[in-house]
């Protein structure tokens, strides 16, 4: 299983930051600052697993950023590059060739397509298209309970104003 | 309606990045207010944002209550980010946790959008309370009509029965059904939690096997193929009749799939449930090599680094398929990257046996050498020529990172742990390995000096055969100018002269040349080295002397005198700087050998070359020093100083002690190790002088009254023996005359000590100045009864008093009979244990031992050592001699010497033989592998 995903920026600023296992906060800050270290010193064409401590890391780059994955000894690290993989997939499908900034101003989004993809460190679901449709019906409930809100914000305004 | 939103405060922060603090400090206190607004979207806003600077890293735990607020909105989107903030902030001890409960669990029955939400959240912040309240939900929405929320169920299940496992037996059943579900999702998250599960305790899970079996022919996605192998890989263990069964399909995928962590997964399920022995295994283990050699050469280092881990696993059973690329693996331990020369290094050190130990050790060796090469082009070519095999041409960067101490300093030791496997299984010969050694001590540069220093030593005592070998080159080493100069810096390893040093002492009858070794043992720049060093060289110093001067008696002729009078001289000469060193164990040793070779020199200088009495010392004297070691002569022809200091070293051959040796050596008759040498005395500490000093002054004339008083009771009973001692004495010496006592008397005295300790703990407790210590009472109680049990016999026995007197006197009588028949025994065990059965050497003395030196720290640089010279020329050869020319101008007989290893072996009737059997198969081994 996943113990971590983390999504860090060329200049270490993390991104997203999402545990699978129960940390102290200063566990994680941790292991955040020495994995980030560690992941940002690697140059491109060496290959993308890391030994830290008695786990391994999975990372990768995608433009200016960098997906980690931390995962215990016995699991497949090829499976987990290609989690992180359709995890970007799926963040670029939904943002339309995404960037850095989507996913800064967006970061709730970015949480919750993490959350259909993964959940308690396994992989929920493999399809991008579910998972798509998934997070574009949370929007346009959101969206209703917004012009929902709005009328009745109007209205109450309106009531006041009589 | 003026709030800041989340968007607002992420442009705010990319605008501020100079006072980021004042900002954020700003935006908290805007959100302290927010977060208390009536309007749930304000509120929500608020945590949204609060959330955001919490993974930034900024504390937000202050608005824990506000987060379930928000949870519990009505509307799906807050509730969303009420169940976001949630998953990121809580933790285990949030102590509105328990206000989640019922939350959570009215959520669990809403709609399926606001479950989804809920189990997500749940699946992130489930404590065992939450568990244990919600089970019943959470089992029920395992079989909720719509399959995307059964399969965030089943996953959620899974950190559920983590935190809780007592649920268990009761979802057991309904995760199993979920293997049979409608919905292939569901399917493959109920295998991703049963394959986590089955990792705690795989036995109870080989009842789903052949359902397992089934989706595993029947299933075509992937990713849940791989879980389901990996599953197997927990399972095979513990049910050897499935890996017949799996056979058939893994080798099916394995030939068939093109996905890469499929067929990965599948060679590691190999491996890790051990399909691989028999005959099909074989197959099989033929088939996963070749994919792995595959990846070894692909251009992804992912793939490089995966088959370097899954070859580790199969070198135990199946070595000789990975050995056939041994080429290749080697020349990934040269990788650019990090993580795949680890790899390479644990696989390479797997590999490791008898026939390839050679190659492989002066592969790893090479790579210490190469970085210095870097910095010299000319040289690197050659090396590389010899480094790069030639199937894997490597394209050398910049700065490798060989370059780092932490990785030299990984590969030195691996070096050393895999020649030392074992104790020396795989080294067949032994003058390669030392020379190897030697050459580590010089490019390592790092701090591995002492771990070399330990082995060559080891060796040394070890391997008799190799004894010589290791002299010649220690004294090469210690004449080695450049090194003692660089052994200072970091990374010089001195330690390694200590061991030099050291072997040429101890062995010096191998020496060449024994005087001229002296003024390199004794030259002034070894000052630089550190003090224990020092002392080593002296010592040498002193046994190569003994040894040269024995030597030169032997076959005396009378040119040789003023040689021996040059040396000597000499010798002192260099002596009188080391007495004054300020470290007082090469102070204390310089001053011994300048009195020895002092009194050598006047010898020397009495000595007449044809002589017939003239010589100051007499013959007593001189049969004396001479000991057994010197044959008899009537009339001494030669110094006999010369004699003088072989005998104090050389009587012994220092060889390796078995482990147990210590514990084998018989316990001599009569000695009876359990009883006492010097009886215990009364509790001392608790004697009433110490009492009365501490005492303050007013009670301490009341006491006196009590002492007195008692001395006098006392002095009637016991007589004129006692009248000389002081009462306050009297307890801490009741047990070396109780003779005298009668046994009323003995009772009163007890009685009356024992009420006045008590009288005197109690006053004790009051006072300020006085601490006490609880232990004492224990030792209160068992004083009494040590020496009451002596006591009661002795006033029967009254011979036996005699024998409690002497043994009371024993610290000062060294010399009365039973010690030495102690000390002798353990000399005579010493010399004969388990050596005395097994091969030729017998184990004696002590194994040399190591002072933990501090490595003085620094740089070295340096051409035209051994290695460099030597090395490269060598490593396609393996059995060769490469580091060291040396041995090629000595005449070597026809077929090499063979090596024996003396193992240190538990002592045991049979083992002598089997000893001699192992030995003997490996002498042939060694000379095969040889030649």
């Amino acid at each position: 299983m996943i113990n971590y995903m983390l999504l860090v920026s060329r200049q270490g600023k993390v991104r997203l930051s999402k545990w699978y296992q129960t940390m102290s906060q200063k566990a994680k800050a941790k292991i955040v600052k020495d994995v980030t270290q560690l992941v940002l010193a690697r140059r491109t064409r060496m290959c993308n697993f890391l030994e830290y401590k008695d786990t391994k890391v999975v990372y990768r780059r995608y433009a200016s950023l960098f997906f980690v994955c931390g995962i215990s000894q016995g699991d497949n690290e090829l499976v987990v590059l290609e989690v992180i993989h359709r995890y970007v997939e799926v963040l670029d499908r939904y943002f339309g060739n995404v960037c850095e900034l989507d996913l800064i101003f967006n970061f709730q989004k970015a949480y919750a397509i993490l959350d259909e993809l993964i959940i308690a460190g396994e992989l929920q679901e493999s399809s991008k298209k579910s998972v798509l449709r998934v997070v574009t019906q949370a929007d346009s409930i959101e969206e209703q309970e917004n012009s929902e809100d709005t009328m009745a914000r109007l209205g109450s305004l309106g009531s006041r104003g009589s | 309606m003026w709030e800041r939103t989340l968007q607002d405060l992420i442009r705010g922060l990319r605008a501020n990045k100079k006072d980021e603090s004042k900002f954020i400090a700003q935006a908290v206190d805007e959100i302290r207010q927010e977060i208390k607004s009536k309007d749930m979207e304000i509120k929500a806003a608020a945590v949204l944002k609060l959330t955001y600077l919490h993974m930034m890293g900024y504390d937000m735990g202050w608005a824990s209550f506000h987060v379930v607020e928000v949870m519990s909105a009505p509307r799906i989107h807050l509730k969303t980010i009420g169940y976001l903030a949630a998953a990121e902030s809580f933790k285990e001890d949030t102590d509105v946790l328990m206000l989640t409960t019922n939350l959570l669990k009215k959520d669990l029955g809403s709609r399926p959008e606001e479950v989804a939400i809920a189990l997500n959240g749940l699946s992130h912040i489930v404590t065992p309370e939450l568990a244990r309240d919600l089970s019943p939900e959470i089992v029920a929405t395992l079989n909720h009509s719509r399959p995307h929320i059964r399969k965030r169920a089943v996953l959620a299940m899974y950190k559920v029965l983590t935190k809780y496992p007592e649920i268990l037996p009761q979802s057991m059943n309904r995760l199993r059904d979920k293997l049979d579900d409608s919905d292939p999702g569901v399917v493959a998250a109920t295998v991703n939690v049963l394959c986590e599960l089955a990792h705690r305790n795989p036995r109870d899970y080989l009842p789903l096997a052949p359902h397992l079996f089934h989706l595993l022919t029947t299933s075509s996605n992937n990713w849940m193929l791989i879980k389901i192998i990996k599953l197997f890989g927990t399972l095979t263990p513990y049910e050897p009749r499935l890996v017949k069964k799996l056979q058939p399909p893994i080798t099916d995928l394995i030939s068939t799939t093109a996905a890469i962590s499929l067929l990965y997964e599948c060679v590691r399920t190999c491996i890790i449930g051990g399909m691989l022995h028999g005959h099909s295994g074989n197959a099989l283990a033929r088939t996963c090599v070749t994919k792995l050699a595959g990846f070894l050469q692909d251009a992804d280092q992912n793939l490089k680094y995966i088959a370097l881990l899954a070859m580790v696993n199969i070198v135990p059973s199946h070595p000789e398929l990975v050995a056939e690329y041994q080429d290749m693996i080697l020349s990934s331990v040269n990788d650019e990257d990090i993580s795949i020369r680890m790899r390479a290094l644990d696989l390479v050190s797997a590999m490791v046996s008898r026939h390839n130990l050679q190659p492989i050790l002066q592969q790893l060796l090479s790579h210490l050498v190469k970085s210095e090469s870097v910095a010299l082009p000319s040289a690197s070519e050659a090396l590389s020529q010899f480094a790069t095999s030639p199937n894997a041409p490597i394209v050398r960067p910049a700065a490798l990172p060989s370059q780092s101490p932490a990785y030299r300093l990984t590969l030195a030791q691996r070096i050393l742990a895999l020649g030392s496997q074992d104790v020396y299984a795989n080294v067949t010969d032994f003058e390669w390995y030392i020379s190897v050694l030697v050459d580590l001590a010089y490019v390592a540069r790092v701090n591995i000096g002492e771990e070399i220093r330990e082995q060559l030593v080891d060796i040394a005592g070890r391997v008799r055969a190799a004894r010589r070998y290791a002299v010649q080159v220690m004294v090469k080493l210690l004449s080695d100018d450049a090194f003692l100069h660089n052994a200072s810096d970091e990374g010089g390893c001195p330690e390694v002269l200590w061991a030099a040093a050291w072997i040429c002492g101890e062995y010096c009858s191998e020496l060449a040349e024994p005087h001229k070794l002296l003024s390199y043992l004794l030259q002034p720049r070894i000052v630089s080295l550190p003090t224990e060093i020092i002392a080593v060289y002296l010592h040498a110093a002193m046994k190569v002397f003994g040894s040269w001067g024995a030597e030169l008696a032997d076959r005396w002729d009378d040119d040789d005198l003023p040689k021996v009078r040059g040396v000597v001289d000499d010798v002192l000469e260099r002596l009188s700087s080391f007495v004054t060193s300020p470290d007082i164990e090469v102070q204390e040793r310089a001053a011994e050998l300048l009195q020895l070779f002092t009194f050598v020199r006047a010898d020397l200088a009495a000595f007449k070359p044809h002589p017939r009495s003239e010589l100051l010392y007499g013959d007593a004297g001189a049969e004396t020093f001479g000991g057994s070691s010197s044959p008899p002569i009537a009339e001494p022809q030669f110094p006999k100083s010369l004699y003088l200091i072989k005998p104090l070293f050389g009587a012994y051959e220092l060889n390796a002690v078995a482990l147990t040796a210590q514990a084998s050596v018989p316990v001599p008759e009569g000695l009876d190790l359990e009883a006492w040498i010097v009886p215990p005395q009364e509790e001392p500490v608790l004697s009433q002088d110490t009492a009365t000093e501490e005492a303050p002054e007013g009670k301490r004339v009341k006491k006196g009254k009590k002492d007195t008083g008692k001395t006098k009771r006392k002095g009637k009973g016991k007589g004129k023996a006692r009248e000389d001692e002081s009462g306050d004495e009297e307890g801490g010496h009741a047990p070396a005359t109780p003779v005298a006592e009668t046994a009323e008397e003995r009772a009163e005295r007890e009685r009356v000590s024992v009420g006045r300790k008590a009288e005197r703990l109690e006053r004790l407790r009051d006072d300020p100045y006085y601490l006490i210590d609880d232990r004492t009472a224990p030792a209160r109680l068992d004083a009494p009864d040590v020496d009451s049990i002596p006591v009661v016999k002795l006033d029967d026995l009254p011979p036996l008093s005699q024998a409690a007197t002497v043994s009371s006197y024993l610290p000062s009588l060294r010399s009365s009979p039973a010690p030495p028949a102690q000390t002798f025994v353990i000399d005579r065990t010493g010399e004969m244990p388990e050596g005395a059965r097994s091969p030729p050497p017998q184990p004696v003395g002590q194994s040399p031992r190591s002072s933990g030196s501090p490595a003085p720290y620094g740089n070295r640089s340096r051409a035209g050592t051994p290695l460099a010279v030597g090395a490269p020329t060598a490593a396609p050869l393996p059995s060769r001699f490469p580091a060291y020319d040396l041995d090629a101008d000595e005449p070597r007989p026809g077929t090499p010497e063979p090596i024996k290893v003396m193992r240190a072996k538990k002592k045991g009737s049979g083992s002598g033989k089997k000893e001699k059997k192992r030995t003997q198969s490996r002498k042939t081994d060694g000379s095969t592998t040889q030649t």
